[in-house]
């Protein structure tokens, strides 16, 4: 690749349509660094918690964002703060624990001790002891507080941005998704647990692997075999506005699931998904038939039958909603070769008891252990290796739905919302784009 | 007092339970619970924040015979061998009838190039109860200390 010597740009994208991922984005430590500066301590905004976390005032949750640790708390007016987790001294951690609920939060290193905002409070031996050493005379503790977020909530769920100037979270998400994220959270809820799976990958594997909807039913072999979603019939819609987010949702009519309750589905969707998922070498597979398929079987209970809705936020922030399965996922870089996925699954308050019992039937679809999930580990993880392993060189080919990054589609048969996730992160990292590559080949 | 002997056949029970899964017998895997049994994989930052969260939720023996099929028949995970480490197996104590047992569990992994690592460890909390023939799980409930797993879980643990 070409540097870029006027934009300080450490490559040039390969195709202006978006068509070709260079494949150093996956393992270059340069680019990693930049996308800490460029991407995540930047103008964007990500999921860090759930109102319903904080109940108390002193409620804490320790989380990240990009590489960065941050602590969200409640304080006693009632308000949320967020702040960056290292001590204004040194650079220690200041809050250890995953969650808790205190006072005040002490470093363990000095005793520099703040409050709830994240504001210096108390420094001990400020003034010295017995008259030796001590802080110089203008030394205030209001110079050194803890660095702050920018925090702002929808229907309950906490985004934070690293950049105080961040541009309004319902300007940088859109108001397509903003309503649909109210859809979802549309009572009080309750976390029901807290899931944590680290991959030795680049996080942007996973987030195309999560505006990829026409891979599921051939990667995760479970959905054909239940019938559970067509990509030809899921609606997309991706927003090249501000955030870049994307969301791909399909309703139970529109998968033909308003039979599901006889449990009719499997046997009319599934023979058509699996035919033309096919290839010559998948051979005589037997018929998954389950003891009990209640697992595999959604209830429509949101707003317009929402049956399955994954609702990817540029950069690092995805809801999944399947049949009664709530979650919302953090992406964590952790070096160009290693992430983290957090999920924050949740239930709502007015759930029943029945309602429960099928939640938690259900969550057998995601997670780590997941029926519909459980693949995406291996296919990254794979893929990280070969791209590592191999050349470094090259480019993935994206044409999947065409060349272009189109906004809305009715089906979900195409990559365009990979591409989007593209050219938003062209356009955070100031990547110039050229059409060499395509015209080369 | 505890039973000493009992203690010894609820170990055995363990020793079996863990031989099964690691010999890939896996459809053997739901005979050592009885049919109205629950398995569960429990993260123990779940359990610690009194939240739920489980990793893997079998509530019948017919959802771990589903579980086993969807392995053997749909699923694609990567290619490996685990053999568990299994120790510390203690009876807690019996009340009507129902054993209270816990010990001690890891898992090591061995991937397809042959590199091992440790994948897993935690600690197994059963109800056992007596049947016919032996001994029975009424509820395994698999409290995971290491609750941030790498690599995908596919088989139980």
């Amino acid at each position: 690749m070409l540097d870029n010597m006027e934009n300080n740009s450490p490559l040039v994208w390969p195709s202006d349509d978006y068509t070709r991922t260079p494949y150093e984005v996956y393992t270059s430590s340069e680019i990693f660094a930049q996308e800490q500066q460029k991407i995540f301590d930047a103008p964007t905004w990500m999921y860090v918690g759930l109102e319903c976390e904080f109940k108390q005032p002193g409620d804490y949750t320790t989380s990240f964002m990009g590489t960065t640790p941050i602590v969200i708390s409640l304080a006693p007016d009632g308000e949320l703060y967020g702040f960056v987790n290292k001590c204004a001294h040194r650079g220690a951690k200041v809050v250890r624990e995953l969650r808790g609920n205190a006072k005040f939060l002490k470093c363990l290193y000095h005793g520099w001790t703040y409050d709830n905002m994240g504001d210096l409070k108390a420094v001990p031996l400020k003034n010295g002891i017995m008259g030796q050493g001590g802080y110089p005379d203008d030394f205030k503790t209001e110079n050194h507080c803890l660095r702050k977020l920018k925090l702002d909530t929808i229907a309950g769920v906490i985004f934070g941005s690293l950049d105080l100037n961040a541009p309004p979270l319902l300007d940088y998400i859109g108001p397509g998704i903003v309503e649909r994220i109210k859809t979802i959270c549309h009572s009080p809820m309750k976390v029901w647990g807290y899931q944590r799976q680290t991959m030795n990958c680049n996080w942007k594997l996973f987030v195309e692997n999560t505006r990829d909807m026409y891979h599921a039913p051939m990667l995760h072999a479970f959905i054909p075999q239940f019938g559970m979603f067509n990509p030809a019939k899921q609606k997309n819609e991706l927003i090249l506005e501000n955030g870049g987010a994307n969301q791909a949702f399909s309703t139970y009519e529109l998968e033909g699931v308003k039979a599901a309750a006889k449990g009719l589905i499997g046997k009319v969707a599934a023979p058509i998904i699996k035919k033309s998922m096919s290839s010559p070498a998948d051979g005589n597979r037997e018929k998954l038939i389950f003891e009990d398929p209640s697992v595999a079987r959604g209830v429509s209970e949101l707003a317009g039958g929402l049956y399955i809705n994954i609702v990817s936020i540029f950069p690092a922030t995805l809801f999944t909603i399947i049949g009664q399965t709530f979650s919302i996922r953090q992406f964590r870089p952790i070096a160009p070769d290693k992430m983290e996925t957090v999920y924050t699954w949740f239930q709502f308050e007015s759930d029943d008891e029945e309602m429960h019992d099928r939640r938690v039937k259900q969550s057998n679809l995601l997670g780590p252990a997941g029926y519909v999930s459980m693949e995406d580990a291996e296919v990254m993880e794979s893929t990280q290796q070969m791209i590592a392993r191999g050349l470094e060189s090259g480019s993935s080919f994206m044409e999947m739905g065409g060349r272009n990054v189109e906004e809305t589609g009715n089906h979900g048969v195409t990559e365009t919302s990979i591409r989007g996730f593209w050219k938003t992160y062209c356009k955070y990292m100031d990547i110039p784009t050229s059409t060499d590559q395509v015209a080369a080949e | 007092m505890i039973d000493i002997e009992t203690e010894l056949q609820l170990a055995r029970l363990n020793n079996l339970y863990v031989q099964c899964i690691d010999e890939d017998r896996l459809e053997e895997w739901p005979s050592f619970f009885v049919e109205d049994a629950r398995y569960i994989i429990f993260p123990r930052e779940n359990l610690d924040a009194g939240l739920e969260g489980y990793w893997m939720y079998c509530g019948s023996g017919a959802m771990m015979r589903d579980r086993i099929k969807a392995l053997r028949q749909v699923n694609i995970y990567n290619i490996h061998y685990d053999r568990h480490l299994l120790s510390n197996v203690v009876l807690q104590g019996e009340e009507d009838g129902v054993y209270e047992v816990r010990s001690n569990y890891a898992v090591v992994q061995t991937d397809v190039e042959g590199r091992c690592h440790m994948f897993s460890t935690g600690q197994y909390r059963d109800k056992v109860i007596k049947v016919d023939d032996g001994y029975k799980f009424k509820e395994k409930i698999v409290v995971v200390d290491s609750f941030n797993i790498d690599r995908p879980l596919a088989v139980p643990f």
